[in-house]
């Protein structure tokens, strides 16, 4: 369904979800799969580190695990919501994390009053420390929240919980422009939504954009 | 071999005025002790510099405050007679000597100034310096004023040579910001005087070395004022005309022994090259410090960033030169005390540093003490700064990955335990880590965040302690479950087997509603209705050893708004009927 077939490389992806159904495990779905297809590539058992900015303060450990993520390997952090864009450079800057997830929508019950509006400069920071690599950051963000300007992420994905096993999503941005309309996604736990675009291609397309 | 002196020897103004010397950069032979001797003859300039930084002045000198007067007279005006312990190069220039009275300067120069220095500031300093050269050899010694020893007897051919040696050496207390001269001799006071009295030449050597089988020979023609005789001694000599250790070699034994008493034996052993004097090692201080003083009190955060750069460069080097690496590090800002009470603040702030893996190298160190210091808000400007490493443990070296230093790769590990001792100081060390399953029933009780990074076994410093186990890892649980049998796998509740709970509130939320299908509940200024709720399971009196035991049903409810469904667990505590939202599967 995503344009890379997977989730973009080298960019920052922003992953808009109303409310805040099924955010977090479609995170936990990305850094699993960024976790077993990097581990695979390099023919290591090692998996790579990627890293959670939880503001919110709400991850929990057994259901991380039920992912099918490695605890052991997944960095959490979990900062005042003021420092998020700092924390969030920090770990994108630093070249050590495969994918850095950055939540800005928190929970039912532990929601983040977070100014989306602020949060513009940082993405482009984002963007620039991870340009050129095979790295990738991933915004969860609430598509209700108001803003004036769109993020400039490379890629916009809508993403609506229409039933418990049904998923409606569309590519709303795409910084080569390949936009798509809302397309129902039957969803199951496990499945590769978000696994991570083959490296080599996106790296040539990359060149060409 | 025909002499060769270093041109590193960049203060050849200095005094005393150096001799040319017969010196070559031979290897000695292996069974011969060889000491390196390190003089900084700018020490005292340096520190009172260093002090009061970035002020013009005429010329000036400086006196060495009596230990008497450290106590409690420190304050006081400087004698006329006093004694200069060292000149500027500008008070140089206008014939001004160290030695000299204050009023015999002041008879010369007439705006001559004069600064007082306490004797603890240059120890601190020599200490330094020693503990740097502690990464050359065993033994180090440090003789006030200005005068480091290190024993390089077993050591040298590890560095290849003792010219590879030496020229690391003295250009790791360049680096501190010395003006140093080196050589290498059998002992102690030959190496010491040679370095101080040889005259530096630019021929690309990098270090003065006496041999030991030609050493009478190389140190002949040092002045006796080299040697470490009483001052009666010296004036007897030059006025018999024996001006150099030369002179004094070829002079029998027998007949100026009954003139110079019992300085005899060592002054002529040591004009034949014979230097027996033992090395007294340098007694480490436990605790690394490093701190610098302003003049007066600097405001914002930038001067202090630039003034971070020296004492974490200087810790770093102490550090290396012991061979640990930092695992706690405080940063202490002394502010005005006057303004601070004006402004109704404390006089100190203290940042406290504990690293999840324990750093060595300056940039590492700079980095993580300025994540926090570049926000700190302080209540006056500052006057001191103090950089401790109360805790340290040896340093493991790791060897070098050519092929992935030269593709460009981050070396993930090596950066990432500078990341997270960077973002622990930002956000706070128990914000950072990595998840981990606890063997618990409540849910609450399960999940807790540990440090990322294994901590490393201790081996040096103070404060060794013993680690505990740690939180217990989780075990299969065996929980009677209601429904269709579940795959529970190790470490796994029957909930983790559904759909994960990916969020778990810090604190219940009031579950303000009936659960049934249908009824509307409130979160968030947003209506939700009940669109389906599954029975998950019962605790009965769990942690009964608490006091409080634990009696709840936990029930599953799918929460539809208008844009969203949300999968919840509700827990019913059974002591009170109350119902709580305790976890999300979002």
């Amino acid at each position: 369904m995503l344009p890379d077939g997977g989730l973009m490389r080298g960019g920052v992806v922003e992953l808009a979800i109303a409310g805040s159904g099924l955010g977090t495990t479609l995170g936990l779905a990305a850094v699993r799969a960024f976790q077993q297809r990097e581990a695979a590539s390099f023919g290591t058992r090692v998996k790579p580190w990627c890293a959670f900015v939880d503001a919110s303060s709400t991850l929990y450990a057994p259901g991380v695990a039920a992912s099918g993520v490695a605890l052991e390997r997944l960095l959490v952090v979990r900062p005042p919501a003021e420092a998020v864009g700092r924390v969030a450079l920090k770990l994108a800057e630093s070249g050590v994390f495969e994918l850095v997830v950055v939540d800005l929508l928190g929970t039912l019950g532990q929601p983040l009053d977070f100014p989306l509006a602020r949060f513009g400069r940082v993405v482009r920071r984002l963007s620039m420390a991870v340009d050129g690599t095979n790295k990738s950051v991933l915004l969860l963000t609430d598509v209700r929240v108001e803003r004036a300007l769109p993020l400039p992420v490379a890629q916009r994905i809508e993403l609506t919980r229409s039933a418990i096993d049904r998923l409606s999503a569309r590519v709303a941005k795409d910084r080569r422009g390949r936009v798509s309309a809302q397309r129902p996604l039957v969803w199951t736990r496990g499945s590769a939504v978000l696994a991570p675009a083959a490296s080599e291609g996106t790296a040539d397309v990359r060149k060409l954009a | 071999m025909s002499a060769s002196l270093p041109d590193v020897f960049s203060s050849s103004a200095a005094e005393p005025h150096p001799r040319e010397l017969p010196l070559t950069d031979q290897v000695p032979a292996a069974s011969s002790r060889r000491i390196v001797a390190l003089v900084m003859p700018e020490l005292l300039i340096e520190l009172v510099n260093a002090a009061v930084a970035g002020h013009a002045r005429g010329p000036w000198g400086v006196v060495l405050a009596e230990p008497a007067e450290v106590k409690g007279t420190s304050d006081e005006a400087l004698r006329p007679n006093a004694r200069l312990d060292a000149v500027s190069a500008s008070a140089r220039r206008c014939g001004v000597r160290a030695g000299q009275t204050i009023a015999e300067a002041r008879a010369l120069i007439a705006g001559f100034t004069v600064e007082k220095l306490q004797p603890i500031a240059v120890e601190r300093a020599l200490a330094a310096i020693a503990e740097v050269a502690l990464g050359f050899g065993a033994t180090v010694s440090v003789g006030l004023p200005d005068t480091v020893w290190v024993d390089v007897s077993a050591s040298a051919h590890l560095f290849g040579g003792e010219a590879a040696l030496t020229e690391e050496l003295a250009e790791r207390v360049r680096a501190l910001g010395h003006t140093v001269r080196v050589a290498v001799a059998e002992g102690p006071a030959l190496a010491g005087a040679v370095a101080r009295w040889a005259l530096p030449n630019a021929n690309g050597k990098a270090f003065h070395c006496v041999p030991t089988e030609s050493a009478a020979e190389a140190v002949s023609s040092l002045p006796v004022l080299s040697l470490p005789l009483s001052d009666e001694c010296q004036e007897f000599l030059v006025r018999l005309g024996v001006l150099t250790l030369g002179d004094l070699a070829a002079l029998p034994r027998t007949t100026i022994a009954s003139r110079l008493a019992g300085e005899v034996g060592r002054a002529l052993d040591l004009a034949r090259g014979i230097d027996p004097t033992p090395l007294v090692p340098y007694q480490l201080p436990e605790l690394i410090v490093e701190e610098v003083s302003f003049e007066y009190g600097l405001d914002g955060i930038e001067p202090l960033l630039f003034a971070l750069r020296g004492i974490a460069a200087r810790l770093a080097a102490r550090l290396a030169g012991r061979g640990v690496a930092a695992e706690k590090l405080v940063l202490e800002l002394e502010h005005d005390r006057s303004i601070a009470r004006l402004r109704a603040g404390k006089d100190r702030t203290k940042l406290v540093f504990a690293l999840s893996s324990p750093l060595t190298r300056e940039d590492e160190l700079r980095r993580v003490v300025s994540s926090r210091l570049e926000r700190a808000r302080l209540p006056a400007p500052t006057v001191a700064l103090r950089l401790v490493a109360p805790s340290v443990v040896s340093a493991t070296a790791r060897q070098l990955e050519l092929g992935d230093t030269l593709a460009g790769k981050t070396d993930v590990e090596k950066e990432l335990p500078l990341v997270i001792a960077e973002l622990a100081a930002d956000v706070g060390e128990t914000k950072v880590g990595v998840l981990k399953i606890l063997d618990a029933h409540r849910l609450e009780a399960r999940s807790t965040l540990v440090p990322a990074l294994p901590p490393k076994p201790r081996s040096a410093g103070r404060g060794a302690t013993r680690r505990g186990p740690g939180p217990r890892s989780a075990t299969p649980l065996s929980v009677h479950v209601s429904g269709t049998p579940l795959e529970v796998v190790e470490g796994m509740s029957p909930f983790d087997a559904r759909a994960p709970l990916t969020r778990l509130l810090p604190a219940p939320v009031r579950f303000e509603g009936a659960l049934r299908i249908g009824a509307t509940v409130a979160f968030e200024r947003q209506l939700f209705t009940i669109e389906a709720l599954r029975f998950e399971h019962r605790l009965h009196a769990v942690e009964w050893w608490n006091g409080a035991p634990v009696t709840r049903d936990y029930i599953r409810v799918w929460l539809r708004s208008t844009e969203s469904l949300i999968e919840a667990v509700v827990y019913v505590d059974r002591a009170n009927g109350k119902r709580y939202l305790q976890a999300v599967a979002d």
